[in-house]
């Protein structure tokens, strides 16, 4: 504990909301003393795996490193990845997967939590357990599946689309379709968590609200805008901040289904850090990627939660 | 009052299930049909004729799956458990000590809540390269173990157990760590158990750390060991493939259903006030 005026006013202040007597300062500081011992575990691994590596990460961004050596080059690498096309590509389709994965990933379920508010509990308990399975199984056993689904020629939509006469093409030949079908499959897998949250935050609105809305003769549309939505407000924040930072992470499925090809047009940063990395062990590089990418989820994580703070609801 | 869905509410929800259990059906239903069945058009999916069996014993056989299945086993476990010790002690410090630097620290808590630990991929992978951590089963639980979540939810729970019970505990002479022990923990079983189970899960279909940390064919887990087995056979047999993705994925799901109320609980926390 670090002494001066400050120290006694906390512990005066301690003392109040306790209501203990005043010699309990020494059992008030040695209780103190318990609380750094409880956090020693999630300590050591904050400043092993995260404090350090965060500082680590941005001083290997300006080095020239491999593994064994490391030279100081400035900004070279972020130079580097101004000029790069690639970064410039991957930035573009985070964007893209960014502008379809969040909003539909946010109306879907929204309107399923809804749809399900007149529902029976076996419904509910039943489309909530089959929008949550895709999250709890292997993404790589699901895009193994959908790459039968998909392969061109050969694959089950394929079929589908000679069957209604239109002509055979591969969907992942170009970024207008390949974008557009692995988005569908990331939403795909994270529908169930926000339906859940949805559930749970209309489950929490007022009755009355709806019934009132009923006696006045309020369509199902008119109370979904007008009263649903509304009150959902707080939490529809909280799920775009956590959607789009998810959005900002996607690797998994691009990586596995294309790469990132064909000449970058599906890829994204986090996917471009990893190939820059252990592809071809730019480590240097894929630090500095890193960084930008860290500040890029920062500032979008930041300026949400300003938005979201003066944002509550009581009921 | 009465509620009657709308058929349109109806509609939407079934075809949300429809596309949501499509691929579930495909890989169940494919991983009996002979390949040339799969190959070639028309795709035969019907699940009442020219089913076999073939292709569970070929995959069985012939590939590390059950190997890798305990390997993902182990690991989640290990992950699993070292996120309850951490989450728990560190949540009944914050919820039920005063120190100083308390507020500042749980921010810190926060901080690594919202940004991902994706975003230290290459600087983690470094650290682990420089403690000799790669290949390793601590390597792998080690950067995988990602607490603030746990943290957090062990936090909001322990907060709600009444001062009262420890206090009586204090007077009767208990210790710090004997009242954490076998008061707080057995009373925060709750919050613990959806701790344990989310990082179970987490881990269990984590992708980017294990990619990078194991490339021993020992140590290789689930969703490493599919996609090498996914790319050598990509061309050849798509009927092993959907097989392999059975057993891969069935006892997760079998899994989840016998744990599904501790996930609703989890999500909720945070998410919804009250």
């Amino acid at each position: 504990m670090c002494g001066g005026a400050e120290d006694t006013a906390r512990e005066a202040n301690f003392m109040h909301e306790t209501g203990k007597p005043n010699r309990r300062s020494t059992l008030a500081r040695r209780k103190a003393g318990w609380g750094y011992f409880f956090l020693i575990p999630w300590l050591a691994f904050f400043l092993v795996f995260s404090l350090y590596p965060f500082f680590y990460g941005i001083i290997v961004s300006f080095t020239n490193f491999t593994l064994g050596s490391m030279k100081w080059v400035g900004l070279e690498n972020y130079k580097q990845i101004f000029a790069d096309y690639a970064f410039w590509r991957s930035l573009r389709g985070t964007i893209y997967y960014s502008l379809i994965v969040v909003p539909l990933g946010m109306l879907l379920p929204l309107l399923a939590a809804n749809a399900l508010r007149d529902h029976g509990k076996f419904m509910n308990n039943l489309v909530k357990l089959i929008f949550y399975v895709p999250g709890v199984v292997s993404s790589v056993a699901l895009v193994i599946v959908w790459k039968f689904i998909l392969a061109p020629n050969s694959g089950l939509l394929s079929e589908l689309l000679s069957s209604f006469g239109l002509k055979q093409y591969s969907i992942f030949d170009s970024a207008s379709t390949a974008i557009p079908a692995l988005a569908l499959m990331i939403i795909l897998s994270g529908l169930g968590q926000n339906l859940i949250i949805y559930s749970a935050a209309i489950g929490g609105i007022p009755e009355t609200y709806y019934e009132a809305a009923a006696l006045d003769g309020a369509t199902k549309g008119q109370v979904f805008r007008k009263i649903t939505v509304p009150l959902l407000h707080p939490t529809m924040v909280y799920v775009f901040i956590t959607s789009t930072i998810g959005a900002l992470q996607i690797f998994v499925i691009p990586q596995l289904m294309t790469n990132g090809g064909p000449n970058y047009t599906t890829s994204t940063l986090l996917l471009q850090v990893y190939n820059s990395a252990f592809g071809n062990s730019q480590f240097g590089y894929a630090s500095a990627l890193g960084v930008i990418l860290f500040i890029i989820t920062a500032v979008i994580a930041l300026a949400q939660f300003r938005a979201m703070r003066s944002d509550s609801i009581e009921y | 009052m009465k509620k009657k869905p709308s058929a349109a509410a109806t509609v939407f929800l079934i075809l949300m299930m429809i596309l949501l259990v499509m691929p579930f059906y495909v890989m169940i239903v494919g991983s009996f049909k002979p390949n040339i069945a799969l190959s070639t058009i028309p795709i035969d999916l019907s699940p009442f004729r020219n089913l076999i069996i073939k292709n569970y014993t070929y995959v069985l056989e012939k590939s590390q799956v059950l190997l890798w299945m305990k390997n993902s086993f182990t690991l989640s476990l290990a992950v699993g458990a070292i996120t309850c010790l951490v989450s728990a002690t560190a949540g009944y410090a914050f919820s039920k000590i005063k120190f100083p630097g308390r507020e500042l620290i749980f921010m810190m808590v926060m901080a690594t809540m919202m940004l991902p630990k994706q975003m230290l991929l290459i600087p983690n992978y470094l650290v682990a390269y420089k403690l000799h951590l790669q290949n390793s089963w601590t390597g792998v639980v080690l950067t995988t173990v990602a607490p603030a979540f746990g943290v957090f939810l062990c936090r909001q729970f322990m907060s709600t157990i009444p001062d009262e019970l420890t206090e009586a505990a204090e007077i009767d002479g208990c210790s710090e760590v004997r009242k954490f022990v076998r008061i707080i923990v057995p009373m925060a079983l709750p919050a613990v158990g959806t701790v344990f189970i989310f990082s179970f899960f987490s881990c269990f279909n984590d992708y980017i750390w294990q990619l990078i940390m194991i490339s021993n064919k020992k140590l290789m887990t689930l969703p490493i060991g599919l996609s090498t087995f996914a790319q050598k056979a990509t061309s050849t047999n798509k009927s092993y493939q959907m097989a392999i993705s059975c057993i891969s994925t069935l006892p997760l799901i079998a899994l989840f259903l016998a744990c599904q109320r501790f996930f609703i609980k989890g999500i909720t926390t945070g998410a919804v006030k009250g």
